[in-house]
């Protein structure tokens, strides 16, 4: 049997890809990214679906993203000597076998028949090799071994046939399964070892079922507490009951007391009744709320205000008169005079003041004899004439300085000026002339005679300009001259008419005067002047003494004032000695007044402290008074007064009846009189008898006593009671707990009873499989190693203790370790495994076998090795060999093998 | 103005959990929130002014109480002196001489039913309200409904019965005088039932209230308490669900063909999500799991979605691919499967899923 074509019509990245294998040996090579797996997974899904735990994943991985279709087909020949085509459609999920003769060209249109084995259908691989996915897994794809040293793979080769002898699982190890349920049963142990769960549970649920019959101990002792208390509780009622009976004949008893009572007690509330009566006349029990306290206060405050009050109108009086006569005394004119008032010092004013008035009495006289002698002198005459003089004198000055100004020497001095430059400009035209006259010879003599010598001549020209010009500029000088000439004859015409109008002047105050010439005139003057210095000097003595004089009179005007105004101080309006002296006088008292007022002032404040401290401590005690009257809401102390003495009679009835009260409260108790009467009024009814009140009341006291004691029992049950009941643990939490660790106890006894059981089970399945299996497995793996080895080794032997050795044909049978075998050896030797694996499941139908990157890993000579000993299993099986490197397919060339090479 | 009532029974306070895959914390802790639930009926009954809360049997589990937790119970009934609280004993709290109620003092407004052999009535005239109830005694073989059926009311006040009938905690030695339901409806406008723990309305007039907390999985979804109106011949009510936690049973179908997601899905969405964190969740598994798939993978991851979640293995293991091929039985694994197939044996079934685990992480190991 072998598969013939793939056809993948979309799957992965291929689309209508057709791969034809041959029968025997095929190598399929591509690089990574090819194809390779996704040709290996095609086959795989196509024969067994995507119908394990990574389907999903797988399905999705190869689901062609460019085409709506997802399928592809499997020609397998050889199966039962027909060929069979294999489709699946992913997308459906459909899968058809059909084992007609067709076209390969049209694989997916013509076919009408397939197989009517549905369930083989739904899984081809299971059809055609007789083996689930997993197995086909683990023998027709072949894994090869890892590239370890020789040992790891023989230690591995070795685990994998024992496991397989064992377990029909290569990977699955019979003793490690054991050991993991052993340890199950290890860690939960036994009940009698106590470091095991087991043992803990045990020793736990021992305590918890010794602490339950603890608490059902207290529980009971509990109860019976309870029923003791229950008993006491019994008696308790029993003494009350006594209790009662003896109380009714003390009742009776009592009933006569109560009559003589009632009959005590009517009076009584006869007289309280009048009291009641008396008292319902005031509106309220008290008029009004007060004070005892404040009532004694205020009366005696009341007294003490009264002797204060008098006291201080006594003081105020006192301190009237001391206050008139501090008035008057300050009112003294004395007390006007300040302190820095300086007595001397007015008292010599006035000295100064008389002698002042005689001097100013002397110098008026004086004056008016110097006055008298100042009037035979023409003030006015003499001084008119000095004037006089004084002009005629500077009218004589200004005349020599005219005439000093009209000398001629100026004037002499422009006249020769004119007359030099006149010459000067004759002189300057006649050079000219001449130069003109020789420049015009040169102009001839070169012009007619062209002689050269006379150019030099014509420069005669400009020094006959120059000369010209020359003559020009003294010209003008000539003419400025006579003009200034001019000017100075104008300027002495004027002061010449100047002069004469100051000896016109001069002449006519020589008229006036009535002096005939200058000499008179001076002469005149001259006793003029010492007149006038005559009467200067005695003017000046007058003036001096007038000035004397009004220093004198403001001098002693100024003391007057000052005297008027000090003697003001003193009342006193005029100046005369007899007024100084009076201010001297009440100069002199100003001390004694002061003294006295001081004295006084004294007397007048030591009053008036004593008058504010009585003033602050009847206003105190007012206040407190007021205080009093308002903090018991009285107006006036005489209504308090008033209402004291009327609450007092209120006071004595509520005493009074406070009193009958009593008396009618100790004779009736709680009960009102009528109580009393009504209860008492059958007493003749009563079957009175007489009984030792005292007797039964000291009985009543001691079964109180007793009843007492009981209750202290009861209490002492119930601390008792409670006491356990807070000492032990729920009897529900414990029972729950017991339950709790039995259970895991069981729990935990269960899984050991489990795992025995899995455990048992699993040997029971590893012996038969060691019983049935093994002997095939080895079988078959010693003829293919045989085969693979070219009978280099004879058989495979395994022994009862899964010892594996090798029997070699050249050392005469010789058994030989598995561990002394060549690494390729082990790889024959797996590959025989496996192929005997694929025999043994696939009912020895020599199914292919698929190597996908299988030897990677190996070394050339180690590969060379296994594609020998693939070509070899080639002749009985097909071998398909996945590759990404030529290494393959260069060895099997250079081998001369036989092979179908599909390059991707 | 009509009398006020809540009836309510089977509090079980204090009880023993016998669910044994609760852990011991939870069991505790279940154990307090039967208490939380006591002391939510107390709450209701203050806040909406009930006259009469009926207790009508097993208010708590006798056997495991001690007197610390009945002085519980007496203090919160004393915080409802205006309630008239009527106890009727039940089989977990049987009216005998060891019944720890008659050790203490209840304050007045509890009535306790001390009666085990004949009827006891209690008059409350000021709503002209007649209560007859018997308590539950162990050592009495069966309850004496005979003595119920004998009473004759008074017509003209309003009659109620309080009766415990342990039909359903005796299990299987089922009383053999049932209750007569035709009997009693008639006679008494309203018949408060104890004993069974889910809510039932038999008649009109005759109802199980059921326990206020469930306490296993064989119970109901609703649980709460009755509230209602006392009336002549016409008593109204209903049902107010109070359970903290529900104990819910679920049931899951496995096709072979699922996946471990599909199937941890399915157990994931089987209900609500508010309810898969609040309540007690027991699936049971049914159907064909194949055999590659690992339920106990599956469970555990499972256990994060749910506040408590619990499985019933009810399902068989398949080769999924069942196809058998002649001689080819190759590996161990594949004789291993073949040698567990339909047994039904619980152990042999386990040491088949242990076994194969261990074979499976072999070959994943290698």
């Amino acid at each position: 049997m072998y598969i013939n074509k793939l056809y993948l019509r979309a799957f992965g990245k291929f689309v209508y890809k057709r791969i034809y294998l041959g029968k025997k040996l095929n190598i399929i090579y591509g690089e990574n990214e090819t194809g390779k797996s996704t040709i290996h997974s095609f086959i795989e899904s196509v024969l067994y679906g995507f119908d394990d735990a990574n389907g999903l994943d797988l399905y999705k991985k190869y689901k062609p993203w460019d085409s709506n279709l997802y399928k592809g087909s499997i020609t397998i020949d050889g199966f039962n000597n027909n060929k069979y085509l294999v489709t699946k459609d992913f997308l459906l999920g459909t899968t058809k076998i059909f084992n007609k003769e067709f076209d390969d060209s049209d694989v997916s249109d013509n076919l009408d028949n397939p197989i009517s084995d549905a369930e083989n259908s739904d899984c081809p691989g299971a059809y055609f090799f007789n083996m689930n996915k997993t197995s086909y897994r683990n023998t027709v794809s072949i894994k090869q071994l890892g590239n370890k040293t020789d040992k790891e793979l023989s230690v591995e080769v070795t685990n994998k046939i024992i496991n397989l002898s064992k377990s029909k699982d290569e990977s699955i190890s019979i003793e490690r399964i054991l050991a993991s349920l052993n340890r199950i049963k290890e860690e939960a142990g036994s009940e009698d070892n106590p470091k095991t769960l087991l043992g803990q549970y045990a020793i736990r649920l021992k305590d918890l079922n010794n602490t339950k019959e603890i608490i059902i101990n207290r529980n009971r002792q509990v109860m019976f507490l309870s029923m003791e208390k229950k008993k006491l509780m019994g008696k308790i009622q029993e003494i009350g009951m006594h209790i009662n009976d003896l109380n009714k004949d003390l009742l009776t008893c009592e009933l006569l007391i109560e009559k003589d009572k009632y009959t005590k007690s009517v009076p009584i509330k006869a007289e309280l009744d009048e009291i009641n009566q008396e008292l319902s006349q005031y509106k309220n029990d008290i008029l009004k709320e007060y004070s005892d306290i404040d009532f004694d206060d205020i009366s005696k405050l009341n007294i003490e205000l009264d002797l204060m009050r008098s006291k201080r109108h006594e003081l105020r009086v006192q301190k009237e008169e001391l206050d008139e006569k501090l008035k008057n005394l300050r009112e003294d004119v004395s007390n006007r005079i300040k302190n820095d008032f300086d007595i001397d010092k007015m008292n010599d004013n006035f000295i100064n003041y008389q002698k002042n008035n005689n001097k100013i009495t002397e110098l008026r006289n004086k004056i008016l004899l110097g006055t008298e002698s100042l009037k035979g002198y023409d003030f006015n005459e003499i001084n008119k004439f000095i004037e006089h003089y004084e002009v005629v004198e500077e009218n004589n000055n200004k005349i020599d300085m005219i005439k000093l100004l009209l000398s001629d020497k100026n004037y002499d001095l422009m006249m020769k000026f004119i007359k030099s430059q006149n010459l000067k400009g004759f002189m300057f035209v006649l050079l000219g002339t001449l130069f003109l006259l020789a420049a015009g010879y040169s102009g001839y003599m070169v012009y007619y005679f062209n002689a050269v010598e006379y150019y030099g001549g014509l420069s005669t020209i400009l020094l006959g300009i120059i000369s010209y010009i020359m003559a020009i500029k003294s010209g003008r000088r000539v003419s400025s001259a006579r003009k200034e000439i001019e000017s100075i004859e104008c300027q002495h015409l004027d002061y010449n008419k100047i002069v004469k109008e100051l000896e016109n002047e001069n002449d006519e105050i020589f008229k006036e005067t009535g002096c005939t010439n200058i000499e008179e005139f001076k002469s005149t003057y001259e006793k003029k002047e010492k007149e006038q210095n005559i009467i200067t000097e005695k003017t000046k003595l007058i003036n001096f003494d007038k000035e004397s004089l009004d220093k004198l009179v403001i001098i002693n005007s100024n003391l007057e004032k000052n005297m008027l105004n000090d003697l003001a101080i003193f009342d006193i309006l005029e100046i005369s000695s007899e007024s100084v002296e009076k201010a001297n006088e009440i100069y002199n008292r100003k001390d004694l007044v002061q003294e006295e007022i001081l004295k006084t002032q004294n007397l007048a404040d030591e009053k008036n402290q004593v008058l504010n401290i009585m003033d602050k401590e009847i206003s105190f005690e007012e206040k407190r008074f007021s205080v009093i009257l308002n903090s018991n809401k009285m107006s006036s102390f005489d209504e308090f007064k008033e209402i004291v003495s009327q609450n007092e009679k209120i006071m004595d009835l509520k005493t009074k009846k406070v009193y009958c009260e009593n008396l009618l409260s100790t004779l009736l108790g709680k009960r009102s009189l009528e109580e009393l009467r009504i209860k008492t009024k059958d007493l003749q009814n009563f079957d009175a008898k007489e009984i030792d009140e005292k007797e039964y009341q000291i009985k009543i006291f001691k079964l109180n006593e007793e009843r007492n004691q009981v209750q202290i029992n009861i209490n002492n049950i119930d601390k008792e009671i409670d006491e356990i009941e807070n000492t032990i643990r729920n009897l529900a939490e414990v029972e729950e707990e017991i339950e709790f660790y039995e259970d895991k106890i069981s729990f935990f006894k269960e899984k050991i009873q489990v795992a025995k059981i899995a455990s048992e089970k699993i040997i029971e399945i590893s012996d038969s499989i060691k019983g049935d299996f093994m002997p095939l497995l080895k079988k078959s793996i010693s003829e293919n190693f045989a085969y693979v080895t070219g009978g280099k080794y004879k058989e495979v032997a395994i022994d009862e203790d899964m010892n594996i050795s090798i029997v070699s044909e050249d050392n005469n049978n010789r058994n030989i370790s598995i561990d002394s075998l060549s690494g390729g050896t082990i790889d024959q030797l797996y590959l025989s495994l496996r192929i005997s694996l694929s025999n043994i499941l696939s009912g020895n139908q020599n199914i292919p076998i698929i190597l996908d990157d299988s030897f990677v890993q190996y070394d050339s000579n180690r590969l060379k090795k296994s594609i020998e000993m693939l070509a070899k299993e080639s002749e009985r099986r097909q071998v398909i060999l996945f590759t990404c490197q030529e290494r393959e397919v260069e060895i099997a060339k250079s081998m001369n093998l036989k092979f179908n090479l599909i390059k991707l | 103005m009509k009398p006020k009532f809540i009836h309510t029974s089977d509090i079980h306070l204090g009880m023993k959990f016998n669910n044994k895959n609760f852990s011991l914390k939870e069991r505790e802790k279940r154990r307090e929130e039967l208490w939380d639930t006591f002391d939510e009926i107390i709450k209701i009954v203050k806040e909406d002014k009930i006259k009469y809360l009926f207790i009508v049997g097993d208010m708590i589990e006798s056997e495991y109480f001690n007197f610390k937790s009945l002085k519980r119970i007496i203090q919160k009934f004393k915080s409802i002196e205006h309630t008239k609280i009527i106890i009727t004993c039940g089989s977990s709290d049987p009216y005998n001489i060891n019944s720890m109620y008659d050790y203490v003092d209840f304050p007045e407004n509890v009535y306790l039913i001390r009666n085990t052999e004949h009827v006891q009535n209690l008059n409350f005239d000021e709503d002209n309200l007649s209560i007859y109830s018997i308590s539950f005694n162990k050592s009495v073989d069966s309850q004496n409904f005979q003595a119920v059926y004998d009473i004759s009311v008074n017509e003209e006040k309003i009659n109620v019965l309080l009766l415990y009938s342990d039909i359903e905690k005796t299990g299987n030695e089922i009383l053999n005088n049932k209750l007569n339901v035709d009997l009693i409806k008639n006679k008494f406008d309203y018949c408060a039932l104890g004993g069974k723990h889910n809510y039932n309305k038999l008649k009109n007039n005759v109802v199980y209230s059921g326990t206020p907390e469930p306490i296993s999985f064989n119970e109901g979804d609703e649980h709460g308490v009755i509230k209602g109106y006392l009336e002549k011949k016409n008593p109204t009510f209903d049902f107010c669900n109070i359970a903290k936690r529900k104990f819910i049973n679920r049931n899951i179908d496995i096709d072979i063909t699922y996946g471990y997601n599909k199937i941890l899905d399915l157990i994931k969405f089987s209900g609500d999500t508010f309810s898969n964190i609040k309540d007690y969740v027991r699936v049971n598994l049914t159907g064909t799991v194949n055999i590659d798939i690992s339920i106990d993978e599956i469970k555990n991851e499972a256990k994060q979605f749910f506040y408590y979640i619990e499985f019933e293995d009810n399902f068989s293991y398949k080769n999924f691919d069942e196809k058998k091929y002649e001689e080819n039985e190759f590996n161990i694994v594949e004789s291993y499967k073949l040698q567990f197939e339909n047994r039904c044996d619980k152990l042999e079934r386990e040491a088949f899923k242990l076994g194969l685990d261990v074979l499976r992480k072999e070959k994943v190991v290698r």
